[in-house]
């Protein structure tokens, strides 16, 4: 893809429509933004003008998830959830006061944080949301609150200068690469929300084949072309930041790759210039009144103040807002729930379904109490509004419509195998007795639970305050009446790591074949590690799916591996102590590498000496490895070299990680017996020369002798001091 | 969901308070990629800190007070599965397999270039259960060493001692002219050597055969504790030890110290699963109250619950008895090596190689510091002519003292593995009188019994602040009355 391929979006068109806007009346002002929405919808579908990521444009307050699962064929009963949905997620309870029985669920979300947005937004962009949102940003859930009343001008102006003032310190991004962002955007899951490009053919799709387009509409890219790209790639870095309530999810992108996407979402961007605000020639506005006019809306409602300016010293108190109704109050077919919205009310261009779910749920608030709803329900309830749907299944709710899911990649031909498994996320059905809570928090908002890097795809973040309070939910909806019962207090006999270890390995349960650890492939497809399992798994969960994998994950390829053993309890809890203490403990047979342990002088390029019992030497040995492939190993016993070998030295790993430390081999070849001792020697010890090379000392008929091997051409040079006398030979063999 | 996460909080909080609130546990960290099975603490004359490994590695920390920042560098490697690590007269020595390597840097560059041969001589046969443990030193300067009874399979490899190995199951000493003397026998698997205060050597064993549970022994020259297998070397001419060459097996441990000739019983037994499972390190605390109110006291490692004991003794007619108290609980995992600081911290070394224990790491160093706030805890548990002295560490409500509940038991001197509680009687509490200082409780007791464990369950005692009693549990060993 070229930059020349691309038509820059139309200056022309949006330039168009403010200039347009700006002539008219301010009481047609309904009417003539209805019909620019039809002449932006009719020039926004010509090919030619759009970024290949351009999706059929969305002309009415978008909700994801009211629109993936609510249709106009709905019942009211199924409609009126939708209506709550809005409700909320427009945050219509931000100013509307809420009944208390309903207030938990209809709890609104934070807006997007202004502090800083001066260094984000230029004025021109800024005035051009604040003037009318839905032109600026199709599909946006911020209402216009500007319909052209007298004032409205200078309003805006002041409110642009106010927001203009918030800068904040930018500090720089990498610079990014269209290639590897368009690459990015596709595979790590942005797709399952926004719009695949036209242009991007899935890994999997055969290439005559017709790529089929998703049948949910999906979320505009809008916020891309109003940020320059520095803001932009750190908005993709960081959205929480910006955006508290996780609707656009952390990513967990590195800096390059955030760079990389916003390099790929620029591709063709103009920055817009609001032609008409000059036009106006208003005079210049004050940044006080652009805050007390920002007070007096109520922006702050959705705009949470933490990073806003503060009032100036002395000011004097601003204006209040006028409070608005609660919901009881409402009226079911006026402000923005009208067929023609009148003037002076906030505007959202809620579509006609919308409207009538709102209604609807409207209605229920002001008959009844909120019921109360089931841990599940507050589950899905909240899946629904962070939209989890768009990627995990639970209880067959959910998971990403086939035209997005062809997206998700996997990066390890091995894991080609294990099909759906590899590419999708996995379901959600047990999650709540699954994780732990530990681990819940490094998948929801901390760091370091990806257990699947064989996908694509990133479990984004939603931060803490948006996914905290479903763990408890989770945890309550999917727990058992009769948990399954595992001992793990590591005190039975059969609890010992080692046990687990043999069951792991190659010669007993061969887990190994599709399970590596710490940094081990397994033998086969490369599934999830069992590295961090105990910090992982629940201990009755992971009873649970090894007794019967099938019932307890559906789909999943894990064979009944304890079917019909008569310890499987015990079993299982052994694996778990060895899980538990995996740190320390060798690795299960067939993922053990003989080099793990082994000693090597010349990778170390030193002399090596290591005791232990030795095959012939004896229990008393002492083995010397010198770089260079000679190797001798001395018997403190009888106080004599005993064997001289060559090539690799000794394997540690009896010495440590054996409980039982049986006798070792020498690695290499050559073994060569020395002759025995011909007299009665006590063992001294031995002492280490600047070279590393120990010096042995033993008392023979009383007098103190001084043995050492020095490798030389040919062998090992044989010292002996005795009594002041030095005497050499070479040992060639 | 915020109420039952306040109500997880607090009630970790309340669990952890009980202990944290006196001692601290803290962990340190420890080199990347070592495998820190930490089976040998010694304390050099600067306070810097020395571990062995099992792996046959010495590290040495140059700030042990800083756990994060310990400063681990390496001193020594090679040796065969260290299980003991002390500091004499200039020196490290470390204890292997078939040796105690003495252990010096005469270069000063911060490693150990001797490595001498500091005692040795004892029988090695390859099997897995062969451990040995130690050094500790006498005032002669004599060292000592205590030998597990040969467990397992021997290697062909290694000889006549493939056969029998020497001095298996008993504490063997080498003299400061260079010989090695066999001392006292009759232990199983030995696996922490240590001094009080006034340097005597004190031993603890794990339960199996002919050890019902762990017990604490006060090693001295001819002694014999029991276990069978060290019988034969028993018999040899410089045996130190004179028994006969058999014993009865399936007695109680109070017969036998009326029938068994040259018995001797441990000064303390630590009832098995209450107290623990398996008696490791021992450290005295030495230091002037800086490890709190229990000045010359022994802690004693404990494995399986992944712990530390405490002991104290006393002399009773010429003999060392005393009672055991739980201590600290929930280390990372099987505690092992057990040494005081110059800061008067316990530093314990863990592994969970080869057993299992309640803790979830294979291996680990932590330490336990006093935050100097006092426990009410029973200080001193003394033996009277007519039933126990306690003594606390706090003043004693009056008013929160009610019933005294107890029992004795003893156990069984038997070949089989471990041994329940035999001969279980409840003990007869006739009175209870606190002094006007509310220091000392005298327990009158009618049916004390020699060779047996008298168990008590204290009241729910509160100090005069209202500090509660930290451990209710206590457990004295009487193997002598006193006389009259």
């Amino acid at each position: 893809m070229t930059n020349e391929s691309l038509m820059p979006k139309s200056e022309t068109m949006h330039s168009f429509v403010i200039r347009y806007s700006s002539l008219f009346s301010h009481s047609f002002f309904v009417i003539r933004h209805s019909a620019l929405a039809l002449a932006y919808f009719l020039l926004a579908t010509s090919p030619a003008l759009s970024h290949p990521l351009q999706a059929e444009p969305i002309n009415h307050a978008f909700v994801y998830t009211f629109d993936q699962f609510h249709i106009p064929e709905d019942p009211d009963e199924s409609l009126v959830n939708g209506g709550l949905l809005l409700l909320a997620e427009l945050n219509c309870t931000a100013c509307h006061a809420v009944p208390k029985s309903w207030e938990e669920r209809l709890k609104p979300k934070p807006g997007p944080q202004l502090g800083g947005v001066g260094s984000r937004l230029d004025a021109d962009t800024l005035w051009l949301m604040i003037r009318s949102p839905q032109s600026r940003k199709k599909g946006t859930q911020m209402p216009g609150l500007f319909a052209g009343a007298e004032g409205d001008d200078e309003k805006v102006e002041a409110l642009v200068e106010y927001l203009s003032s918030m800068k904040q310190d930018v500090p720089q991004v990498p610079a990014g690469d269209v290639e590897r962002g368009k690459d990015l955007y596709h595979k790590v899951g942005c797709v399952a929300c926004h719009e695949p490009a036209k242009d991007a053919r899935p890994p999997k799709a055969p290439a005559d084949a017709e790529v089929e387009k998703p049948g949910n509409a999906s979320v505009p890219i809008a916020l891309a072309d109003a940020y320059d790209f520095t803001a932009l790639s750190h908005f993709l870095h960081n959205p929480l930041s910006v955006r508290p309530s996780g609707r656009m999810p952390d990513m967990r992108l590195s800096a390059q790759q955030a760079s990389d996407i916003a390099a790929y979402l620029h591709v063709g961007r103009v920055a817009e210039k609001a032609t008409a605000r000059a036009a106006l020639k208003l005079p210049k506005q004050t940044i006080e009144k652009g805050r007390q006019i920002f007070e007096q809306l109520n922006c702050i409602a959705c705009h949470k103040p933490r990073n806003v300016v503060p009032a100036l010293a002395g000011s004097g108190s601003s204006a209040k807002p006028t409070a608005p109704k609660p919901l009881k109050a409402l009226s079911q077919d006026q402000g923005c729930l009208a067929e023609k919205q009148p003037s002076g009310t906030p505007r959202f261009d809620l579509n006609a379904l919308e409207k009538r779910a709102i209604k609807l749920a409207l209605a229920l608030i002001q008959k009844e109490d909120a019921p109360k709803l089931t841990a599940q329900e507050k589950v899905d309830w909240q899946l629904t509004r962070l939209n989890c749907y768009a990627c995990h299944d639970r209880d067959g709710k959910g998971s990403p419509e086939d035209p997005r899911a062809q997206y998700f990649g996997v990066n390890d031909p091995g894991a080609e195998s294990l099909g759906q498994l590899a590419h999708l996320p996995p379901t959600l059905d047990k999650a709540g007795r699954k994780l732990t809570h530990g681990w819940f928090e490094k998948i929801l908002w901390g760091k370091d639970g990806s257990v699947r890097p064989y996908m694509d795809t990133h479990m984004p973040s939603f931060g803490r305050d948006q996914t905290e309070m479903l763990i408890t939910w989770l945890n309550e909806a999917d727990a058992l009446e009769k948990p399954f019962k595992i001992d793990v207090s590591g005190l039975a006999k059969h609890h010992r790591a080692e046990a687990g270890r043999q069951l792991l390995g190659a010669k007993g349960l061969a887990c190994v074949s599709c399970h590596g650890m710490k940094d081990r492939k397994s033998l086969g497809p490369p599934v999830i590690r069992l590295t961090h399992t105990v910090e992982r798994l629940q201990p009755e969960y992971f009873k649970e799916l090894l007794l019967n994998p099938q019932a307890t994950q559906t789909g999943t390829v894990m064979p009944p591996m304890f079917m019909g053993r008569k310890k499987a309890d015990q079993e299982i809890e052994s694996i778990w102590t060895y899980l538990r203490e995996i740190e320390g403990q060798p690795l299960p047979e067939g993922l053990m590498s003989s080099a793990d342990f082994e000693l090597k002088p010349d990778a170390e390029k030193r002399v090596i000496i290591f005791r232990s019992f030795i095959e012939g030497v004896g229990t008393h040995a002492i083995g010397v490895g010198f770089p260079g492939g000679l190797n001798a190993a001395f018997d403190a016993k009888t106080s004599r070299w005993a064997i001289l070998w060559k090539g690799r030295f000794l394997d540690a790993m009896s010495n440590y990680q054996d409980r039982s430390m049986p006798p070792i081999k020498p690695l290499g070849t050559a073994v060569k017996p020395m002759p025995a001792a011909t007299s009665e020697r006590i063992f001294g010890g031995y002492t280490l020369g600047k070279d590393g090379i120990p010096t042995f000392r033993y008392l023979e008929n009383g007098q103190q002798i001084e043995d050492t091997l020095r490798p030389v051409k040919g062998g090992f040079e044989h010292i002996i001091i005795s009594n002041g006398k030095e005497t050499k030979e070479v040992l060639s063999w | 969901m915020v109420k039952q996460f306040m109500f997880m909080l607090l009630a970790t909080s309340l669990l952890a308070q009980d202990q944290s609130a006196y001692y601290r546990t803290e962990t340190y960290e420890l080199p990347k990629g070592v495998n820190f099975e930490a089976s040998g603490i010694a304390i050099l004359p600067d306070g810097k800190l020395a571990v062995g490994l099992r792996k046959g590695e010495v590290w040495i920390a140059q700030n042990p007070s800083d756990t994060a920042k310990p400063d681990f560098k390496l001193f020594a490697s090679g040796l065969h599965e260290i299980l003991g690590l002390a500091w004499h007269d200039g020196a490290l020595y470390a204890t292997q397999r078939s040796e105690v390597t003495k252990l010096r840097d005469t270069d000063s560059d911060g490693k150990a270039d001797e490595y001498l041969s500091a005692s040795t001589g004892w029988g090695v046969s390859g099997a897995y259960h062969e451990y040995a443990y130690g050094p500790v030193f006498d005032k002669e300067g004599n060292l000592y060493t205590s030998l597990n009874s040969s467990m397992g399979k021997a290697w062909k490899g290694a000889g006549d001692e493939e056969k029998h190995p020497l001095w298996r199951g008993w504490v063997v000493r080498m003299t400061k002219d260079g010989k090695l003397e066999p001392f006292c026998a009759g232990f199983r698997s030995p696996c922490g050597i240590g001094q009080n205060a006034e340097g005597d050597i004190f031993i603890t064993d794990q339960q199996g055969n002919w050890m019902p549970t762990t017990p604490l022994m006060h090693a001295r020259k001819g002694a014999y504790f029991s276990h069978a297998e060290s019988i034969p070397d028993a018999m040899r001419p410089e045996s130190p030890v004179k028994i006969a060459a058999k014993q009865p097996d399936g007695i109680t441990v109070a017969e036998a110290m009326k029938t068994v000739q040259g018995y001797t019983p441990p000064a303390v037994w630590l009832p098995y699963v209450k107290m623990g499972q398996s008696g490791t390190g021992i450290a005295c605390d030495l230091s002037p109250g800086k490890f709190g109110p229990f000045e010359k006291q022994m802690f004693l490692g404990e494995f399986v619950l992944s712990g530390v004991n405490r002991v104290f003794l006393e002399k009773v007619g010429g003999e060392y008895q005393g009672a055991c108290f739980p201590f600290i609980d929930g280390l990372q995992c099987a505690a092992l090596a057990l040494n005081f600081l110059h800061d008067g911290s316990l530093v314990v070394g863990q592994s969970n190689r080869g057993w299992n224990s309640k803790g979830n790491r294979p291996f680990g160093l932590q330490r336990i510091v006093w935050t100097n706030k006092t426990p009410l805890e029973v200080q001193k548990m003394e033996l009277t002519k007519s039933g126990f002295r306690f003594t606390f560490t706090l003043p004693v409500d009056p008013a929160s003292i009610t019933t005294l509940t107890g029992q004795s038991y003893t156990y069984p001197f038997q070949s089989k593995y471990g041994g329940d509680e035999l001969d279980t009687q409840p003990l007869t509490i006739t009175s209870s009188k606190l002094s006007p200082d509310g220091l000392v409780l005298d327990v009158t007791c009618t049916t004390l019994r020699p060779g047996y464990v008298h168990e008590f369950q204290l009241p729910q005692l509160k100090s005069n602040d209202g500090t509660p009693l930290w451990h209710r549990m206590a457990y004295y060993t009487v193997n002598k009355l006193i006389a009259d």
